[in-house]
């Protein structure tokens, strides 16, 4: 990447403008043409670094409730476990991380009930004893950290 | 603010992705069944009301120059969460500070979420946090695999329709 792929995705990560001409918006804030925009778009999108361009909601308001939770697998059954997980459409991110436990998933669901209901169907299928559930209690930041403009922090 | 149907066919059409086009409005306002003023008003008033809490396009960090990530957990006593909650977010490199339950033999209660452009520099952070923190009960928990990574797909509540 450079510099004015940074300056475009300083301004399309935070506040991609709600306009016609989205694009010739950027352009206009960034000193550069509409084409040029349209093409470093295309060119980020293509090289995989940006992943989605669509809006971030706030789930609660839409009548969504979450969670983070965790599951402590033995090593050679992470693969298969994280397919049980992964393929339920409530799970919008798993990771793998060092320490127990160490497999770390969100689910989203429309209650509740629903939600324990998905930890307990994934819990029973993985047989790897039961999910731990931490569900948000306080949020204190919920943002973005690329910070284009001027960081390089090596 | 309540969403009535055309809201819900706005938040639709803009969770299909905005497309990298001259005008890429047009035709999710065209698929929404409604016109472009009436569509970005819409999207205007959600982004307003905070339904939207970020117009804008995702990243593969990995892939941007952000490749150490990790999360940390702490343990802060009770009287000491607001003022560890509000340093924490303050920090650049920290893009999530939850509280969160606890649960038998985990006894963390405050998580962030930090990321810079190596691992090193992310244990680096998150020693400058214990440090000005003054919390020395935390857990480094190191990404090692990113497994699924997806964006949540809301559907409208059943029983309302366009």
């Amino acid at each position: 990447m450079d510099d004015l792929d940074r300056r475009i995705l300083s301004v399309v990560q935070e506040h991609f403008p709600i306009d016609e001409r989205p694009y010739l918006q950027v352009a206009r804030q960034i000193g550069s043409t509409q084409v040029e925009v349209l093409d470093r778009m295309k060119a980020l999108v293509e090289r995989g670094i940006i992943r989605d361009i669509s809006p971030v909601f706030d789930l609660q308001t839409l009548g969504y409730v979450s969670t983070l939770a965790a599951l402590d697998v033995p090593a050679e059954r992470i693969d298969e476990v994280a397919r049980i997980i992964n393929a339920r459409d409530e799970v919008t991110h798993n990771y793998l991380r060092e320490g127990v436990p160490n497999l770390w998933f969100t689910v989203i669901a429309e209650s509740e009930e629903a939600l324990q209901r998905v930890l307990k169907e994934i819990a029973r299928e993985a047989g790897c004893g039961p999910v731990a559930n931490f569900p948000a209690q306080r949020k204190f930041a919920a943002r973005v950290v690329f910070d284009f403009g001027e960081r390089d922090d090596a | 603010m309540t969403l009535d149907a055309r809201d819900w066919a706005v938040i639709e059409q803009l969770q299909d992705g905005i497309a990298v086009e001259r005008r890429p409005f047009d035709y999710l306002a065209q698929c929404a069944g409604m016109t472009l003023e009436e569509f970005l008003t819409r999207v205007l008033r959600l982004k307003r009301e905070g339904i939207i809490r970020r117009m804008g396009v995702r990243l593969r960090h990995t892939k941007a120059g952000m490749a150490g990530n990790a999360l940390a957990v702490w343990r802060v006593p009770e009287e000491d969460v607001e003022r560890v909650g509000t340093l924490f977010a303050a920090m650049p490199e920290v893009s999530h500070c939850y509280t969160r339950a606890t649960y038998e033999g985990f006894p963390y209660n405050l998580y962030t979420m930090v990321h810079a452009s190596t691992q090193a520099q992310v244990g680096r952070i998150i020693r400058r946090m214990a440090h000005e923190s003054g919390i020395s009960e935390f857990v480094t928990l190191k990404t090692l695999r990113e497994l699924k990574k997806s964006t949540p797909r809301y559907r409208r509540p059943h029983g309302e329709s366009a």
